[in-house]
């Protein structure tokens, strides 16, 4: 029997960040899906489930919190990280009224947001 | 975001606690309140009580509660630890981390050193006035922090509305971390940004297609609906012009390893423009 990797999704209009990320995060054992067009995802999480969804709020076409809002509710037991360039107090606690896992600010070190990722995941097995 | 806030036991590290509170909040980043004490032997008591009122007041600047940090309602205890020692602060699930250190040794080193231990994105320190020294230290401290550091450094001087960003932002070299941290600043100071060209002789100076180059970065912020516009500045007179733009908002200057306005700053560029400048300092990297 073979363990079933843990799947993640990123959405971020900037290629920087999913090719930081990416490489990383399939380093450690995640299955890695990356997305720079927000409608591109949103096909995507109607076709499958992920375990995490990173996803950047300010963007072209549908926002990162439309975006989450989706992802909730096709799949309410993906954990959905929020990662921003344009964060504000008020952004965070209207992010987590509507259910996310965790909030970050860039810049963020990989050692940061690889260590929310797991804590997602070990909230999404229990 | 990660952010090292150095402090001391005096009125230019006191008196922007909610300063440094505001800008934690906003980013909703884990800060670490950071103390130096010269000695190893055993924990300085008094370091230990700035740090804690330091962070009531930290606490108490967020709207809240304090929220998204945890306000233990007992004061908090110091453990030693490797490096010096640490505050043993409760938690609460969703929380996030404000903690208390105290280092011993070299001030600056010890600075800088934590800075790149705890792998930190911001520095955060106060020089509320030129002649600002710290206690029992050089006059240069924040200066050799801002000009060591491994990581993004901003200086704290005087506490006013700042409505404009001036940014030296090498357009060939500049990183994704450094334009990510010109977004917050932005965003938490609700201002409009100003970007530095350089020209010389020949038009813009810089390699490769320099005008490209400059109009990518002006095109990122304008997409993110940041107010933003080029400012063409002499190479020969960017000294001049930075000393003299200090006045009008917070200085960001790109100061990374291949940053063309670290090769064309004079080697004291940053503690000039730390010591002399009226407002904030943000030193990118």
């Amino acid at each position: 029997m073979t363990d079933k990797k843990t799947s993640v999704l990123i959405l971020d209009d900037e290629p920087i960040v999913s090719k930081r990320l990416k490489p990383s995060l399939e380093k450690k054992g995640y299955e890695v899906e990356t997305f720079t067009v927000s409608l591109d995802a949103l096909k995507r999480i109607r076709e499958r489930d992920f375990d995490i969804v990173i996803t950047d709020l300010k963007m072209e076409g549908l926002s990162g919190m439309e975006f989450m809002s989706e992802v909730k509710s096709h799949s309410p037991s993906t954990e959905v990280i929020i990662i921003t360039g344009f964060a504000t107090m008020d952004t965070a606690k209207e992010s987590f009224s509507k259910g996310v896992f965790d909030f970050l600010a860039k810049p963020f070190k990989l050692g940061e947001i690889a260590e929310v990722i797991k804590r997602a995941e070990e909230k999404s097995r229990k | 975001m990660r952010i090292l806030f150095a402090v001391d036991d005096q009125t230019y590290s006191g008196s922007i606690v909610p300063e440094a509170a505001r800008i934690s909040a906003n980013t909703w980043a884990d800060i670490t309140l950071l103390t130096v004490q010269s000695s190893s032997n055993k924990l300085d008591e008094n370091k230990a009580d700035i740090l804690r009122q330091h962070k009531d007041i930290f606490l108490s600047s967020i709207e809240g509660g304090g929220f998204p940090y945890y306000a233990s309602s007992t004061p908090e205890d110091f453990e030693q630890i490797s490096s010096g020692w640490q505050g043993c602060q409760g938690s609460r699930e969703g929380s996030k981390l404000c903690l208390l250190k105290i280092r011993s040794g070299d001030t600056v080193r010890e600075i800088i050193n934590e800075a790149s231990e705890g792998e930190y994105d911001l520095v955060i320190i106060g020089a509320s006035s030129p002649d600002c020294q710290w206690k029992n230290e050089s006059l240069d401290l924040p200066q050799k922090v801002a000009e060591e550091a491994a990581c993004s450094v901003l200086v704290i001087k005087r506490l006013r509305p700042t409505g404009k960003i001036i940014g030296c932002l090498d357009q060939s070299q500049i990183s994704q971390e450094s334009l990510e941290m010109i977004n917050q600043l932005v965003t938490l100071h609700q201002a409009d940004l100003k970007i530095i060209g350089l020209t010389g002789p020949k038009g813009l100076s810089g390699k490769g297609n320099v005008e490209a180059q400059m109009a990518d970065i002006l095109n990122y912020y304008t997409a993110r609906d940041i107010n933003a516009w080029i400012t063409l500045v002499e190479k020969q007179a960017l000294e001049d012009f930075v000393s003299s733009a200090s006045k009008d908002g917070i200085m960001a200057v790109w100061m990374g390893k291949k940053s063309m306005f670290a090769k064309l700053f004079s080697q004291n560029l940053v503690e000039k423009l730390i010591e002399n400048s009226q407002s904030s300092v943000l030193i990118l990297r």
